[in-house]
């Protein structure tokens, strides 16, 4: 009897052990894992923390050292590389005189009580900004040998700091993002392209922060009673301590980060989309406007995603919705976590909210399931993200109108990414493949996002969307869980694309990604002339008679289809004849000007250079056709449309 | 209701609007030539700019923001030469409608005619000048001053953790303070106008100062009449709108339809600025009949008794009070037409005997 009990309470506490388990099997190498116990005191806005970090070394290098992301230290002071670089404004909010954050570590130790802090010290590996506290390098003493792991027990005091750019406080809400001490990636040589073998730790910059190794997080939160918590992962625990706190146990897996939220006026929603609870906290401001457009929004992209990549494959999705004075904090992703966007009283046809769910969602894939990284292939990152984004949005809301259609104006979404890249004040301020911190001011978000959205739907209209989708579906069931590179994305793609196209487009497609990632000039394709005349009939000595007696008109027509850009892809040129035929003939697109010539018995009355729009990427489509038929018409109706406006401009004006 | 109520002033003043189709025609004219060489500009623009490109057929049936985006990326120096036209143009529109006014606010209370219109325009050219220049430094400093005090209550409202509900809260009331002071500029220079033509007064700024008296002594008034004209206008507005909806523009047909409406809406919008004038007219005839700001009274002294007789007379002359003042009223440049319904109450008084 004894023994049945006792093999009764084996298999219970078996059962208890296996209930505390999301996934049976691992999905990451989980070499980056985390036992956190913080304290948030809400008054002072800080955290009490510790920490025990279990790493192991998946690498077949001798390790020396550990390298730390500290990047609450970004809000240190007007020294630090982020404040530097954003010039302490971010997201239309600036940092405030009270609202510094930092992050203090108290003591390093090993597992076995030796201290690492004394010979810790802070470096710079990007820009060698001195005053910059974002990256702490520890010794070991010992070297860390390969498939080894090292248990480090951290604890750490930190502020958080008034919201200004994706963490910290706003009256009663907090965002706790970038909060306890990371350690960075190991990467042996010859991933990603490295030649020698080193931590990528980088410093908390302006435009990037995200790059890190998979694991396991057990954290406990213990927050005032009455704060409404959400984090990443799921909740395991509650427990109602005597001094009017509450700690919520976290557990998460295979994530490579940690962000929790908390406020006393959160109302939380919670739907269901096939195997994933979608838990929304949402200001109770915002609950009429944006509450069904978050879970909508948030389901279009699982659905999305799920029929075009592969399964999301954790349980669950936070969405949280940040209030009007903490819109810093929103817009930004971490693993089953999401920050929105949303405005009260914004109309339906400005899709702000389904555009941020979609967009943030979509880096649950590029980034959170496909370990990229941020910092030196932000493209990877934003622009695939955003490509991702434009297909949802003009999927889910129509093409003409996913963005914006509202009082008549329409824009798409993939429409308003090549429009931010050609709107941008010098669309040719770099190459896309640049690291984050290195573009120029103003031009990280329309190159990254915008142009890398803009040339992938070149390469899906130039390849096929069926080849294309095959080619992101290899790439990411390849690449899940781990670190790939731009080498990486380009094997897989030639790889799908031999498959289905032979050499249609070379032996590689090294030329279509070398000047689209490489190179900052543009495309512009253009139809130059289009004439028509007579064929003049043979005359002279020697013609043949049937020739010289045959009474057929010929009409010849002389289209010229110019290069105006320096980037060169492969275009089709397309002739409508007067009799409403078509002809279409295919130009590689290399040469300044080609000179088609067309002859048949009628004219040619339209000529265009891509005219479905392939080379999306292409700066000008009102280049690209010419016709013998002038429609004034629509000269007229702009006109018109001028003509009364101004009329009303300068009688509206008038009012003295 | 009372004889003078705001509804009749708004009635008799839109009859006398309605029989002065003639001047609002001329405004309309002024108004069109006015911008004509931007359009035109414009129109030499996009016909550079598309050539023989049937992008334009795509334009013509419909919205399409790429073409649109590429267009306005593609023709920057055209574009913002456009956007810099603005500007100065609406400088100079303030300018001549200004000056137009005080024509307008003639032919209201007179006969109504173009020449009437135009020979008080010119007439007046000066004067209204100086008025519109006054209004502008007045209503400027005025405005500079204030919209400091709606930025500091702004920044209250919105200070520390506001919500949307704070910001439409303070939206709302900066919007309401500083249409005030707008409004009452604008009225003030309206009956400021009114007052200088009718008293046909040199000082200027004497006259703008009696509009704006005029104007904050009857705020419900103004209130009733000019903001009734204003929800006509705004009514106008979404009139166009739900036309050019119906009708669209994608033929030629559609494109000459809503040129007609268009017109018709610009007509509507002069005929209200016309119906601002002729209610203000109106309403500056009802309550104040008697005052003639600048008249200028030559005093009669009577002669003495012995030289005002010549002979001797049948009968005793019947002394009285010294005779009163002559009042001189100012030229009017044309036959004031009594207004409908207020036909010889105007000039009521006893009747000689």
């Amino acid at each position: 009897m004894r023994s049945h009990l006792i093999v009764g309470a084996l298999v219970l506490c078996a059962a208890m052990l296996d209930a505390q388990v999301i996934f049976p099997r691992p999905l990451s190498p989980r070499n980056a894992n985390y036992i956190i116990d913080v304290v948030l005191d809400a008054n002072e806005k800080t955290l009490d923390g510790r920490e025990t970090l279990i790493w192991r070394n998946i690498s077949s290098d001798r390790i020396n050292e550990l390298q730390f992301h500290l990047y609450l230290n970004g809000f240190r002071n007007t020294q630090s590389t982020f404040m530097k670089e954003s010039g302490g404004t971010n997201r239309g909010l600036s940092a405030e005189e009270n609202g510094w954050g930092w992050t203090d570590i108290t003591s390093i130790r090993l597992g076995d009580g030796t201290d690492l802090l004394a010979s810790a010290d802070f470096i710079q590996p990007d820009d060698g900004n001195v005053h910059d506290r974002t990256v702490l390098r520890v010794p070991l003493s010992a070297p860390l040998r390969p498939g080894e792991t090292i248990r480090v027990e951290i604890t750490f005091k930190a502020r958080l700091p008034k919201v200004l750019a994706r963490t910290g406080y706003a009256g009663n809400y907090f965002v706790v993002g970038q909060w306890f001490p990371k350690i960075g990636v190991w990467e042996s040589a010859g991933m990603r392209g490295r030649a020698i073998a080193g931590w990528n730790c980088h410093q908390f910059h302006s435009n990037s922060e995200f790059y890190a190794d998979y694991g396991v997080y057990d954290v406990t939160m213990t927050v005032p009673k009455g704060m409404v918590l959400g984090a990443t992962g799921l909740l395991r625990s509650l427990t109602e301590n005597r001094n009017s706190t509450i700690s919520h146990v976290y557990h998460a897996e295979d994530v490579h980060d940690f962000v929790w939220t908390c406020s006393p006026d959160y109302q939380v929603y919670e739907e269901t989309w096939e195997h994933v609870k979608i838990k929304l906290m949402i200001q109770p401001e915002h609950v009429g406007t944006a509450k069904d457009r978050y879970f909508q929004s948030a389901k279009a992209a699982l659905r999305y995603f799920d029929d075009w990549l592969g399964k999301y494959p954790y349980p669950n999705l936070t969405i949280v919705d940040p209030p009007i004075y903490a819109t810093g904090a929103g817009g930004m992703e971490y693993p089953t976590f999401i920050t929105g966007g949303s405005v009260k009283y914004f109309p339906a046809g400005l899709r702000l909210t389904e555009l941020v769910t979609i967009h943030e969602f979509g880096h649950e894939y590029w980034y959170g399931l496909v370990g990229n990284n941020e910092f030196e292939e932000p493209w990877m990152d934003e622009g695939f993200n955003q490509y991702s984004e434009t297909r949802i949005m003009d999927e889910t809301y129509g093409p003409e109108g996913s963005s914006i259609d509202f009082l008549g104006y329409r824009e798409g979404d993939a429409a308003s990414a090549r429009s931010g890249y050609l709107g941008m004040k010098n669309p040719k301020a770099s190459p896309i493949d640049t690291f984050s911190w290195s573009f120029p001011a103003g031009s990280y978000g329309g190159l990254t996002y915008n142009k890398t959205a803009t040339w992938m739907v070149t390469l899906e209209r130039l390849i096929s969307r069926p080849v294309m989708d095959e080619a992101m579906r290899t790439y990411f069931e390849r690449w899940k869980f781990k670190h790939p590179g731009r080498a990486d994305f380009e094997a897989v793609v030639n790889e799908v694309v031999q498959k289905h196209h032979g050499s249609t487009f070379g032996p590689s497609l090294a030329w279509f990604f070398t000047q689209m990632l490489d190179g900052a000039e543009q495309c512009d394709y253009a139809i130059g002339s289009l004439e028509s005349r007579p064929v003049a009939r043979p005359r002279g000595h020697g013609i043949d008679e049937a020739v010289r007696k045959d009474e057929t008109k010929l009409i010849e027509s002389k289209v010229v289809a110019v290069r105006k850009g320096e980037v060169m892809m492969p275009v089709t040129v397309e002739v409508q004849y007067e009799d409403s035929t078509m002809e279409t003939v295919t130009w590689d697109g290399r040469e300044r000007a080609r000179t088609f010539t067309f002859i048949r018995n009628s004219p040619v009355r339209m000529a265009s250079v891509d005219p479905r729009r392939t080379i999306w990427i292409d700066v000008d489509f009102s280049n690209n056709v010419w016709t013998t038929d002038v429609p004034g018409g629509s000269i007229w109706k702009y006109t018109a449309k001028a003509l009364y406006w101004l009329q009303n401009v300068v009688l509206y004006s008038a009012i003295l | 209701m009372t004889p003078t109520s705001s509804v009749r002033i708004l009635g008799r003043s839109l009859r006398m609007l309605f029989q002065r189709w003639p001047v609002l025609l001329t405004v309309q004219g002024i108004s069109f030539l006015l911008v004509l060489p931007v359009v035109l500009a414009f129109r030499a623009t996009l016909a550079n700019a598309f050539g023989t490109s049937p992008v334009l057929e795509r334009m013509f049936l419909e919205f399409d923001h790429t073409t649109y985006a590429d267009f306005m990326l593609g023709q920057q120096e055209a574009i913002s030469f456009f956007r810099r036209t603005i500007g100065p143009l609406m400088l100079v529109s303030i300018i001549v409608h200004g000056m137009l006014g005080a024509g307008l606010a003639v032919s209201m209370a007179g006969e109504g005619t173009i020449s009437e219109f135009l020979k008080a325009t010119g007439r007046f050219l000066g004067r209204s000048f100086r008025l519109l220049l006054y209004a502008v430094l007045l209503g400027g400093s005025v405005m500079a001053l204030w919209m400091v005090a709606v930025g500091i209550l702004w920044s209250a409202m919105t200070s520390g953790n506001a919500v949307e509900s704070d910001y439409l809260l303070a939206l709302i009331v900066s919007g309401l303070l500083v249409l005030v002071p707008v409004a009452i500029i604008s009225l003030s220079a309206e009956y400021g106008r009114i007052l200088l033509v009718r008293g046909d007064r040199s000082k200027v700024f004497r006259a703008l100062v009696d509009g704006f008296t005029f104007v904050v002594k009857h705020p419900l008034r103004m209130l009733v009449q000019h903001g009734f004209i204003v929800l006509n206008m705004l009514l106008l507005v979404v009139c166009y709108w739900i036309v050019e909806d119906v009708v669209g523009m994608t033929s030629v047909a559609g494109v000459l339809v809503m040129l007609f409406v268009q017109q018709s809406s610009v007509f509507g919008r002069i005929a209200m600025r016309g119906w601002h004038t002729s209610s203000g007219v109106a309403l500056v005839d009802v309550l104040t009949p008697e005052v003639t700001p600048e008249s200028v009274i030559i005093p009669v002294i009577p002669a003495s008794m012995s030289a005002q007789s010549t002979a001797s007379l049948p009968f005793e002359p019947v002394m009285s009070a010294p005779a009163p003042a002559r009042i001189r009223r100012a030229p009017r440049s044309g036959a004031r037409r009594p207004a409908p319904g207020r036909r010889g109450t105007a000039r009521k008084g006893p009747k000689k005997r």
